[in-house]
């Protein structure tokens, strides 16, 4: 029976995303989900937005159609990961991973966004990730003395 | 979403995406914030990175001066010229006393160096972290005199944790006529535990030859030597470091001639030799499954370059994804050889640096600190060094720290009619009663497993009780104070 193998997933914004049950719980928090109540087959997720839940569903997806296939897997993964490079879905993607509980997805997100850190100023860091710089200017200096190598050479922008 | 998003991620996803960053861009994003510099000091991090490292390339250059390299390994590389990410280099000058001297490297582990002061008597041993920039000398050990053969190693033990120096020494007897060796004389092997603060003697084998230019090799657990038995065959002497015991076994079939001409090494995790009998070509011998005698394959053949046969090669430093291998030859010249085209290429790493003699191993880097082998510090009288930086150094009495930590010591004792009574220790934290030097303690050691996970957590407890004990009205520690309390101690060692 269809219905007994696919589940829906309802998103923050009210959408609605038919899925297998196989690929859903995939998410070990779905998978959980899924174990308590076997009765329902709407489950929502009140973290998660459609935007965001469209590109886990599909990533999913894709993992169920590899199998344990580590090679597919990794050409999946790099044709999943193509053109995501803004930093605001980069970062939708990594909570809603962390929340589903994937790990494979949680870890290629994490390493797409250390890749973009890579050799970037502490300046770009806190623009990027708009985070408060709460030293004071005389806190900040000390710091960067005590580790002056790790200044050298470093992109500004 | 939250426009502030980085700072509501989860720390352990914070973590996670910092540790994948090259050491010098997680160095530089401690000043972004101070959460993220609080997170990045924790000793959690420092495991949790370590976890998840790989070797670098370090390389100590005549001029006294160490360069650590990050490898890309990818499959397919044209060139690997372009692909050595240079991470850091600094100056031996910074912490090692006399700043000119030549230098050693004879062990790495977690992030650890072992180093080696070649010119002075008694040779002084370091231990430091080039990331942390933390250092300590090791206790010296006697002097000995050309031509006793001493050669060391350094690793962490299997199940425990504990990181060892190992330094064996023996003498010859030679047959006067021939100078042939007759037998090993004056062998002893001795071991230091961090943390311990003194060398131990061990049972060894004294009917083994040691190579004077080896440096024990780290595979498993365990120390490997390359060494010759009194007939000249080799086999190889391997030190389990959890057990104290060696063992030796033998050698893949090597053609012609038996000299210390080959020499050991590690490439992904497996022990491997090299194999240069023969006058154009180097084989390469992996020990596939450890131990296992009959595993050693042989792995890679690459033909000599003509202009530098006669420098003999040292064993190769990475085997790269794609087949490629690192090797450096002689003292002078660095080189991989492409699998893809089977043809060897000279690479420079010294740019901007002389020419001059290099020596190069891998070494995984880390952030573990040195201050987890508190009794190091302790001998060093950085007492300052044990507390938690983020404490405010004018809210605190050193005097106190001081107590604190002797007490704890005290408490921690293996025996346990050794550890004070509750009333004693309540008189000495009340500095009615004189305490006395700590023994040093095994469980200082045993806290040191993977360098962080218990004293971690003893340094936090130290750090805490710091802040309850602190008096508020003799809170004006000073310089003195704690000058006076080290030269006590001083006094007491005597």
């Amino acid at each position: 029976m269809a219905e007994e193998n696919t589940i829906t997933l309802k998103s923050s914004d009210g959408k609605e995303f038919l899925i297998s049950k196989k690929a859903a719980t995939l998410s070990e928090t779905i998978k959980a989900m899924v174990e308590e109540d076997n009765s329902s087959s709407v489950f929502p997720l009140t973290v998660v937005d459609s935007k965001t839940l469209a590109d886990v569903i599909t990533f999913l997806n894709k993992h169920v159609d590899c199998g344990d296939d580590d090679d597919k897997k990794k050409s999946c993964d790099e044709e999943f990961m193509a053109g995501k490079d803004d930093m605001k879905d980069l970062f939708d993607l990594v909570v809603a991973a962390n929340y589903l509980d994937v790990k494979d997805l949680l870890d290629l997100i994490c390493g797409k966004i250390a890749d973009m850190m890579q050799g970037k100023s502490p300046e770009w860091v806190r623009k990027t990730f708009n985070i408060q710089n709460d030293f004071s200017p005389e806190e900040e200096a000390k710091v960067r003395e005590e580790y002056a190598w790790a200044h050298e050479g470093v992109e500004e922008d | 979403m939250n426009r502030r998003f980085f700072t509501n991620l989860p720390s352990e996803i914070i973590t996670d995406i910092l540790s994948r960053l090259p050491i010098k861009t997680i160095v530089s994003c401690k000043c972004v914030c101070k959460s993220w510099f609080e997170l990045l000091n924790t000793p959690e991090f420092a495991k949790f990175h370590l976890s998840k490292s790989v070797p670098n390339l370090i390389i100590y250059h005549g001029s006294a001066m160490f360069r650590i390299f990050e490898f890309v390994d990818e499959l397919e590389l044209e060139s690997h010229e372009l692909h050595y990410n240079l991470v850091l280099e600094f100056d031996q000058k910074a912490f090692i006393s006399p700043p000119d001297a030549a230098i050693c490297m004879e062990g790495s582990a977690n992030g650890f160096l072992l180093l080696r002061g070649i010119c002075m008597k008694p040779n002084p041993l370091y231990i430091c972290n080039p990331i942390t920039r933390e250092y300590f000398k090791l206790p010296d050990l006697d002097p000995y005199r050309s031509p006793t053969v001493a050669v060391y190693g350094f690793g962490a033990s299997m199940m425990s944790g504990q990181y060892k120096v190992v330094r064996i020494l023996h003498d010859f007897v030679r047959e006067p006529a021939t100078g042939s060796i007759l037998s090993i004389s004056k062998s002893e092997c001795r071991v230091y535990t961090l943390g311990t603060g003194s060398w131990r003697s061990i049972a060894h084998c004294n009917s083994y030859n040691y190579n004077l230019s080896s440096t024990g090799v780290f595979v498993s657990g365990n120390l490997h030597w390359l060494v010759a038995d009194l007939s000249g065959s080799l086999v190889v002497s391997c030190l389990d470091l959890e057990t104290e015991l060696f063992n030796f076994f033998s050698l893949p079939p090597l053609p012609g001639q038996r000299t210390f001409e080959g020499d050991l090494g590690v490439s992904e995790n497996c022990l491997c030799i090299r194999d240069n009998t023969s006058g154009n070509e180097m084989a390469i011998w992996e020990m596939k499954e450890y131990r296992i005698e009959k595993s050693w394959t042989k792995q890679i053949i690459i033909s000599k370059l003509p202009d530098l046969c006669r420098y003999l090669a040292t064993c190769p430093l990475k085997l790269f994804k794609g087949g490629d291998v690192l090797f450096s030859l002689g003292q002078f010249f660095m080189l991989y050889y492409s699998n893809k085209t089977k043809l060897t290429t000279k690479i420079d790493l010294f740019k901007g640096l002389p020419r001059d003699r290099f020596k190069a191993r891998l070494h995984v880097s880390s952030f573990l600190s040195l201050k987890s082998f508190q009794l190091e510090t302790f001998e060093k009288r950085n007492f300052e060094g044990i507390v938690d930086r983020r404490l405010n150094a004018n809210e605190m009495n050193m005097e106190q720290v001081i107590r604190e930590t002797k007490v704890s010591s005290w408490c921690i004792q293996e025996k346990p009619f050794q550890r004070p009574m509750m009333g004693k220790v309540v008189q000495m934290l009340e500095g009615v009663m004189v305490i006395d030097r700590p023994p040093a303690s095994k469980a200082v050691t045993e806290g040191s497993i993977c360098g962080t996970s218990i004293t971690g957590s003893s340094i936090s407890a130290l750090s805490t009780f710091a802040t309850s004990m602190a008096v508020p009205s003799s809170s004006s520690a000073s310089g003195n104070h704690i000058d006076r309390a080290s030269s006590s101690l001083l006094q007491e060692e005597t």
